[in-house]
């Protein structure tokens, strides 16, 4: 069973009207997309107040927010990472991002606040609202870059890759609320630390879906 | 895929010659409709095209393409409300694979083809689609683990039960 021979003709003029470019060129536009957009989450970062000790310890700052860092990288590279396949992580590795993430960030920041004095105190003023909406402002322009890059690149699971990328985000995100939000009572965690990454987890299965999945015309 | 990939404008032509017959015959097979499988063929390189900055090194084409090429089917199916069909040529070339089939006249062959599409359709789609891709359209264990998004030692088990059904089919005819 063969196509036809105008096929052939058709799909290679269509190819010649609508170049697409190379690797090369497309390396570098992500890498300028993704730079502006991580510029950008790093301004607003910086206009909300940026880096707030507080009364924190050194020691305490720099072990949440290097596990968190440390978490997120992870998350990326399993998320965003392909290996050598076009088709994208397997399930069990997308799943164990949107899962484990989370859980080793919350249980981290838990059990490394525990040991410094005040560390896990509750703050009535600070529900978490403040810091979901730094979580949140600050991770979706990434996110939307990193979907962009992957638009249409078909991987088998495409929903979860989005889901797994958007909590990979979120995860760089809460880095970046730990250096901001000196709170570390866990319900705060949950809504103000935790809450952007399961948000941009949702909104990332949705990109996943409607942008990094491909749909027959 | 390579090349193209890296820049040689010159490569798709050579990609279209390697890829573009399997996938044609997986669309035929699965649409029964030549122009409809030719506008499916059309989308997925024009799909591959588009992904060609973003080509992983080293990744292999055939799973990708295929992946690509299912995604569209199911699409277009899901829109059309449409159920795959085998044809009766398909049948005979599944007929063929089996190793115990060796009808010898038209009305016994007619006979096998049907109780071997009976048990075809009957079979769960994970292991029919597992035997299509793999004993129909040449892919290797691992390209079809791939496209499925699942594991080798899966689709193994998947085709194995899927061909020890049709087999057992293929013999109980001939020996009723």
């Amino acid at each position: 069973m063969m196509p036809s021979s105008s096929l052939k003709a058709q799909v290679l003029s269509q190819v010649r009207a609508h170049p697409a470019p190379p690797r090369r060129e497309a390396t570098r536009r992500a890498v300028l997309i993704i730079g502006l957009a991580v510029i950008a989450a790093l301004a607003i970062f910086v206009a909300r107040g940026g880096i707030r000790p507080t009364h924190r310890a050194e020691e305490l700052m720099l072990g949440t927010a290097g596990s968190s860092a440390c978490i997120a990288v992870l998350a990326l590279w399993a998320a965003f990472g392909r290996s050598r396949s076009m088709l994208g992580r397997p399930r069990a590795t997308l799943v164990a991002v949107i899962v484990a993430a989370p859980l080793a960030l919350l249980a981290f920041k838990i059990l490394w606040s525990a040991g410094f004095a005040g560390g896990l105190e509750e703050w009535r003023s600070r529900a978490g609202f403040k810091c979901l909406g730094v979580g949140l402002s600050t991770g979706g322009l990434p996110l939307f870059a990193l979907a962009f890059m992957r638009r249409s690149s078909n991987p088998t699971h495409a929903t979860l890759a989005g889901t797994a990328l958007g909590v990979a985000v979120g995860a760089w995100a809460a880095t970046l609320v730990d250096l901001w939000c000196p709170v570390g009572y866990p319900p705060h965690l949950l809504i103000g630390h935790l809450g952007p990454m399961l948000m941009l987890g949702a909104l990332g299965a949705v990109l996943g879906w409607r942008v990094m999945g491909i749909r027959a015309r | 895929m390579e090349r193209y990939a890296s820049g040689d404008d010159a490569a798709f032509e050579d990609l279209y010659d390697a890829v573009a017959p399997r996938l044609f015959a997986y669309l035929q097979r699965q649409t029964r409709d030549a122009a409809r499988a030719e506008d499916l063929l059309q989308q997925t390189l024009l799909h591959m095209h588009r992904a060609r900055g973003s080509f992983a090194r080293g990744a292999a084409v055939m799973p990708w393409a295929f992946a690509i090429a299912r995604r569209l089917v199911i699409d277009a199916f899901r829109r059309d409300k449409r159920q795959a069909m085998l044809t009766d040529t398909d049948l005979l070339g599944i007929v063929q694979l089996l190793p115990a089939a060796a009808p010898d006249d038209v009305a016994h062959a007619r006979q096998v083809e049907h109780r071997v599409q009976a048990v075809l359709f009957a079979l769960p789609e994970s292991q029919r689609v597992a035997f299509e891709l793999v004993r129909r359209d040449g892919l290797s264990l691992a390209e079809a683990a791939q496209v499925l998004g699942t594991t080798v030692a899966a689709i193994k088990q998947r085709t194995h039960r899927a061909y020890e059904a049709l087999r057992s089919a293929v013999e109980s005819e001939d020996s009723a």
